[in-house]
């Protein structure tokens, strides 16, 4: 439901649940800049705000609410980023009498309408905010998917990192920092979600009291599909690590919106999503190469990515062996059996995320971003029609783009 | 069949015990899609050595009920995971310091995934060439494992804090263990502790209790299990001293962690045990977290940032309060920590502090039965320590300031462990 121009609201009734979620996403476009600022506010904004100054007072208004939860965190969406602040709250049916929605809505207010940025607050969500980068650097897995991202996504948006760059962080002054935030709530797109036994009209009237946006243009564009005239190449770097990481990427020429979108769901899953999948069956149960393997959909940038660990002397074999099922997958060699059964636990996840508030949430917004007004029964009724020739077709669009290494390196001098 | 219903957090669930003696628990969700069912043994990474009622001790190597979580996905005809996938379910397993749990998720009908769970854990199959192929897959998961820094600095402060008690080994072992493990030995394990007697099946979905109970029982009434010598873990002599007081060991990262780790005796009676777990945690939540004033103190002078946390951990015999940071600040720290807990023992708590956490609690114990995961894991656990489910949720809210005063007069400042990681020198 359109509240104003560039505001939307959707609230998700259900009584499945033992709390109310509300979820307030800003959405812009991505680059290097305003990640780095959003990702800021991030730390900033459910740390602390001018009504709740300092931790322990916010940490109180949320114990006044019954240990409500709240926090804030950024994600890339293709070309645009979301900053989302969620919070969650028991259902007030647990606690009659104490009005806990419209006052956990009027907490909200103040964190969202009158945020505490002051120097004192940006040298700590700077201190805190690099310190969580440098920890994901640390671990190698993580690392190697992020390093592979940036090295192939070169001048696109899979390339950036929602969580912005260590070198504009540093530099943001108070000044860009205010004025991001502006920027935030009076030009961003927004979302709201709500979730849980709610009453919509009082719902309505506690958004137009408490989160009261401005008219704004709302023209974002998400999805894309990756390309760039790189050639597809292999990268190999090194670290200390007791275990190699494979990072494979390929460019699936198909959007999140595209019609054969669940087609190329049924691909990956074929492929590497599934203990039923090749990658898992092959890689790991036949040739005991490795602990952990799987593919995955970076949907909104139109790219595939497959990752595994294993050991620093097995490089070239794994490598053959997962291009190898790639190929089994391109000349058609599954049957139906393994169609039907791929098919069935991407269904069985679906119905599933009826039972998550988070997975709801989600859904929800893909609609508001693909413009579309699409339900559970939508999706699974697109991957039922999702034949063999389909998943072929598919396969042989997607273009690999790069290999990457992280590994060790006197070990693998030996080799 | 028992049925049990809770008005205040309007939850339902019935059991029973079958004649083989398997416990079996049915939450009702209704409105769900989805069920998710478990069963688990209370056999883990601490039964290294086991002693049945003849007195008759086996002893296995560090790793083996992990080895066997692995081992039992095995079928003669096909994959487990196969077989779940073809019903479309998702089929998994876990195995902790002190129990073994096999589950699956489905939002299809439930009842064949049922059978098959029932099927596959009653039954070991495995063979000389299919144990062997299982260490190269293991011997990867440990070396995953190994290279997450977190789980480094975990395995490594158990390993500071005991010098006999197996939590000084990871869960899964190490190569050497896991090469060691042989085919007679998984099946000696297996038939030790599968027995449907010492385990229980939890399941949380929107069918009727009754037509789950009649399929299950119907799945045991054609199954034959031999009457089993009841094993328990043999205990261990842990010395009260820490097994190294101070150790540090290096790895690719870029900022210090550490952890200073407190060792303190076990508790038998499980009761007795959560409420000690409960009273620390107050305690710290009041200490060490934001509630304090000083928090911001320490975070503003570098000395702690986001990274900071501390865990409670009691068991029958063992005991431990665990206290990690990332700083480059290693002595400030300490001296803060130790302060800290020092002035705890005198301090007077503040009342109305302690009855904002318990609202924090009510709250976060509502949400936790949002999530079938943490239902169907908090019933095993508390089954396993004879713990009513009910009882052990509101265990917190009958604490009395008196209580956590009594609690923490016995605990030792003095014994600890400190260990540290320290970035590769470049």
């Amino acid at each position: 439901m359109l509240i104003k121009q560039g505001v939307n609201c959707q609230i998700i009734k259900t009584n499945k649940f033992k709390d109310i979620g509300i979820s307030i996403r800003f959405l812009s476009p991505l680059d290097e800049t305003h990640a780095s600022e959003k990702s800021l506010l991030a730390m900033i904004l459910c740390d602390r705000c001018l009504a709740f100054p300092s931790k322990k007072a916010m940490s109180k208004a949320m114990d006044e609410h019954y240990g409500a939860s709240l926090n804030a965190q950024t994600t890339g969406y293709g070309q645009a980023q979301v900053l989302e602040i969620r919070s969650k709250i028991i259902d007030p049916d647990y606690v009659p009498g104490e009005h806990l929605l419209e006052k956990h809505m009027a907490v909200l207010h103040e964190i969202v309408f009158h945020p505490r940025i002051d120097e004192e607050v940006l040298k700590e969500a700077k201190e805190v905010l690099l310190a969580k980068m440098q920890r994901m650097q640390d671990e190698p897995s993580q690392y190697a998917i992020q390093r592979c991202f940036q090295l192939a996504g070169e001048k696109l948006p899979l390339g950036i990192s929602a969580l912005g760059t260590k070198q504009r962080i540093e530099s943001i002054d108070l000044a860009q920092l205010k004025a991001a935030y502006l920027k935030m709530v009076e030009q961003d797109q927004i979302e709201i979600l709500l979730c849980g036994d709610i009453k919509e009209q009082s719902m309505i009237d506690l958004i137009n009291k408490n989160l009261d946006f401005k008219e704004r243009k709302a023209d974002i564009q998400t999805f894309y599909c990756a390309n760039n005239s790189k050639k597809s190449e292999r990268v190999e770097e090194y670290r200390d690590v007791s275990q190699t990481s494979i990072i494979m990427l390929y460019f699936t020429n198909i959007t999140v919106k595209d019609k054969d979108f669940w087609k190329l769901k049924v691909t990956n899953a074929i492929l590497g999503q599934y203990p039923t999948s090749f990658l898992f069956q092959e890689v790991r149960e036949k040739h005991s190469l490795c602990y952990s393997i799987y593919s995955s959909l970076v949907s909104y940038d139109g790219a595939l990515c497959i990752a595994t660990g294993i050991d620093n002397g097995t490089i070239d074999k794994t490598i053959q062996l997962i291009e190898k099922q790639v190929q089994r997958i391109k000349n058609g060699e599954f049957d139906e059996a393994l169609l039907n059964t791929t098919k069935g636990m991407l269904i069985n996840s679906l119905k599933a995320s009826k039972d998550e508030m988070n997975s709801l949430f989600s859904i929800y917004f893909q609609n508001t971003l693909l413009n579309q007004n699409k339900k559970v029964e939508d999706f699974i009724e697109a991957i039922q029609q999702v034949q063999k020739n389909d998943v072929i077709e598919i396969i042989n669009h997607c273009h690999h783009k790069m290999t990457y290494i992280l590994t060790k390196e006197e070990e693998h001098a030996d080799h | 069949m028992q049925i049990i219903r809770n008005e205040k957090y309007k939850e339902s669930y019935v059991e029973e015990t079958l004649d083989n003696g398997l416990h079996v628990v049915l939450w009702n969700k209704p409105d769900y899609e989805k069920a998710c069912f478990m069963m688990a043994t209370p056999l883990g990474a601490m039964d290294l050595e086991q002693v049945d009622q003849t007195g008759k001790i086996t002893a296995y190597p560090a790793g083996i009920a992990h080895f066997l979580e692995h081992k039992m996905f095995e079928e003669e005809e096909q994959d487990v995971m196969d077989l779940f996938s073809e019903m479309g379910a998702n089929v998994n397993a876990f195995t902790s310091y002190n129990e073994t749990a096999y589950y699956f998720s489905t939002s299809e009908n439930p009842i064949k995934p049922l059978h098959l769970l029932l099927d596959f854990v009653q039954r070991l199959y495995i063979s000389e060439a299919s144990v062997e192929k299982e260490k190269g897959i293991i011997i990867q998961e440990l070396a995953m494992y190994q290279q997450m820094s977190d789980q480094r600095l975990l395995m490594e402060t158990f390993s500071s804090l005991f010098s006999k008690h197996p939590l000084k080994y990871d869960v899964g072992g190490d190569e050497a263990s896991v090469n060691q493990i042989t085919k007679e030995q998984l099946e000696t394990c297996y038939h030790l502790n599968y027995h449907p007697s010492t385990m229980v099946l939890v399941g949380v979905s929107s069918m009727d209790p009754n037509i789950l109970l009649k399929e299950i029982k119907a799945n045991q009434a054609k199954k034959h299990f031999n009457a089993i010598h009841s094993v328990e873990r043999v205990k261990v002599a842990e010395p009260v001293e820490v097994a190294r007081s101070n150790f540090s060991f290096h790895m690719d990262v870029s900022i210090p962690k550490l952890s200073i780790a407190f060792k303190e005796k076990g508790i038998q009676d499980p009761y007795e045990r959560l409420k000690k777990e409960w009273c620390y945690r107050i305690l710290f939540d009041m200490a060490f977290t934001s509630i304090n004033d000083e928090y911001q103190t320490w975070m503003d002078q570098g000395i702690i940032n986001d990274y900071f946390n501390y865990e409670v951990d009691y068991g029958s015999d063992y005991g431990l309060i665990m206290i990690v940071n990332e700083t480059n600040k290693k002595d400030e720290f300490i001296e803060v920590i130790l302060k800290t807990l020092k002035d705890l023992k005198t301090k007077e708590i503040d009342q109305k502090v302690f009855e904002q956490l318990k609202r924090r609690y009510f709250g976060q114990n509502i949400r936790s039965l949002n999530s079938f995961d943490d239902i169907l894991v908090t019933y095993m656990r508390n089954y396993f320590d004879q713990i009513d489910f009910f009882k052990g949720i509101d265990l917190v809210y009958d604490i009395k300031l008196e209580d956590i005063k009594e609690a923490f007069k016995s605990f030792d400042i003095d014994t600890y462990a400190i260990v540290e990681l320290l970035p590769n020198q470049k």
